[in-house]
């Protein structure tokens, strides 16, 4: 009975061991996921031929994907997008980008065009996303309009792999709802429902 | 003196001739003839503007003494009793093909006493329906007989529309936004949180008439928790109304949509993933939404919005149509659209507690 006792015991911390390792390793991976060198990486794992021989000739640009609303508000369109990353994150690049609104036909821009992009910051697999005030002052408001600029700012934060969930800031501060219909007091997963 | 035997003298005789009369007059009750019915028809017509089903019943003399009643509750039916009728060679159970009554049923109740009970698709309700009798029509060939005409209920405008099925329940109506907080805006300058309370408190007033009881998160143009206040603050002060009212039932939470393009239009009805009766209940408003308002329908779908996710009572958010399109804006300000959508809102309600 007592070896049983000594065996379980040494497993147990040979389990814990392992675990906190792993614990170490992913939470430093996240931490370095807006370094340049890492940017490369993940652009070679996402597995797009275009941009991973893009990335080899130059580091500093990248293929993100954003998301529009079509006209009716009804659906995300996925949009590609080649932006420069040598002198901000793929996280921000990909953000202005989306932030430059969109002139193609069928698509709709949602993000009010007074509000300004703060900083977008990720911790572990949440990205913080700071807007100035005019992105509440001057939206549009409605549970379309608020569905599908939200939708839009998850969606193509989450198209980065290490990134699951997306918490919205305005001035620096959670915002708990932009109009008063989603609740945005934790950070949102993927939505999914959302893109056509 | 003298006086009071006289009065007395001629009570007397005014007594005695009445008792006379008096046996006379049950006698020739117990020979009233009996009416026997012996003719059925039944057709569409227009009666004062309003779609209407004509029910004739036909019997072989005049004169027929009746009296209507109804029932409200559960079964809606118009009844009429005949005296001194009996039901002859009528089928006892006639159903017919219109959208204002299923069928119509005769049955004696007593010797000589017989009972019409006309089932009704809609409510039951003195504005809807008349009752009379119509001499003989030999050009027709019609005989004398009672006419029962069912007349197309009328819209909620009038104010005495009324819902059945819904005595006794409770339900929290949540009038979208209001106060500090305009909601959404129209190219004209309509506010949601305007048509929203207006729309609420049509949906109130339909509900209370049919017998329920309504919680109103506000029943003015205020915040409901305090002015600039946070969302939070704002939104959970709605939800508690719910959650913390003694018997509530159910929550609706009702807005305008709104998008930066104007071309977006149509309605649609959310709730909460894991909620089967919140999706019960937003499919029905769904469905009666999309009847009486005409609009696109946007569908039924799930959202992470605040009210129906922190309510402890099955809930939906119904966006009735975009304030931010030129025409919805014009529908959703109107008087007329407000009171289809609102005695929509009302038929979902009865239809969900059925």
């Amino acid at each position: 009975m007592r070896q049983m006792k000594y065996i379980l015991l040494a497993m147990l911390v040979l389990a814990m061991t392992v675990a906190a390792g792993c614990g170490n390793q992913t939470a430093k991976g996240t931490d370095n996921g807006s370094a340049s060198s890492v940017t490369a990486e993940n652009n070679a794992k996402a597995g797009s031929p275009e941009s991973s021989s893009a990335a080899k000739k130059e580091n500093t640009s990248l293929t993100v994907k954003v998301y529009y609303p079509d006209d009716q508000g009804m659906k995300l369109i996925a949009v590609k997008r080649t932006v420069k990353t040598d002198k901000v994150d793929k996280y921000t690049a990909a953000m202005e980008s989306l932030m430059e609104g969109t002139k193609e036909k069928g698509q709709t821009t949602i993000i009010p065009k007074q509000a300004k992009l703060k900083s977008v910051k990720v911790h572990g697999d949440t990205a913080y996303v700071d807007f100035t005030q005019a992105l509440v002052k001057n939206f549009v408001g409605g549970s379309t309009g608020e569905e599908m600029l939200v939708g839009s700012v998850v969606n193509t934060l989450t198209e980065f792999p290490e990134v699951k969930n997306v918490q919205i800031l305005v001035e620096g501060k959670k915002v708990e709802s932009l109009s008063g219909h989603l609740d945005l007091t934790t950070p949102l997963s993927r939505m999914g429902n959302l893109i056509k | 003196m003298k006086h009071i035997f006289h009065w007395a003298g001629l009570a007397s005789i005014v007594l005695a001739c009445l008792l006379l009369v008096l046996p006379g007059a049950t006698e020739a009750a117990r020979h009233t003839p009996v009416h026997e019915l012996n003719y059925f028809q039944t057709s569409k017509v227009k009666v004062d503007g309003r779609d209407a089903l004509r029910i004739e019943i036909g019997m072989d003399r005049r004169n027929l003494e009746y009296s209507v009643s109804s029932r409200t509750y559960l079964n809606r039916q118009l009844i009429v009793d005949m005296d001194n009728t009996t039901p002859g060679e009528l089928r006892k159970d006639i159903s017919l093909d219109s959208k204002l009554a299923r069928s119509v049923k005769l049955s004696e109740m007593e010797n000589r006493h017989t009972q019409v009970r006309v089932d009704l698709l809609s409510d039951v309700d003195t504005a809807n329906y008349k009752v009379y009798t119509a001499e003989v029509d030999r050009q027709a060939r019609k005989p004398y007989r009672l006419v029962i005409e069912i007349l197309e209920p009328q819209t909620a405008a009038k104010g005495f529309e009324t819902v059945s099925g819904l005595a006794g329940h409770v339900i929290v109506i949540d009038p979208g936004h209001g106060g500090s907080d305009s909601g959404a805006v129209g190219p004209t300058g309509v506010m949601e949180k305007n048509v929203t309370l207006s729309v609420a408190k049509k949906v109130s007033s339909i509900l209370e008439q049919s017998g329920a009881r309504t919680i109103m998160t506000r029943k003015t143009d205020i915040d409901v928790y305090a002015p600039n206040d946070t969302a939070t603050e704002e939104l959970q002060a709605r939800c508690n109304m719910a959650n913390y009212a003694p018997g509530a039932q159910l929550f609706v939470s009702i807005h305008c949509n709104a998008f930066s393009n104007p071309a977006a239009s149509g309605m649609e009805s959310y709730y909460y993933e894991p909620s089967a009766n919140g999706a019960r209940l937003a499919q029905l408003l769904n469905e009666e939404l999309e009847k009486a308002g005409g609009l696109l329908n946007r569908g039924v779908k799930t959202a992470n919005f605040y009210v129906i996710k922190h309510t402890n009572v099955p809930a939906s958010l119904v966006e009735l149509g975009f304030i931010t399109n030129d025409r919805e804006e014009q529908l959703l300000n109107s008087e007329d659209y407000q009171n289809k959508l609102a005695a929509a809102i009302v038929r979902a309600i009865a239809r969900y507690f059925q």
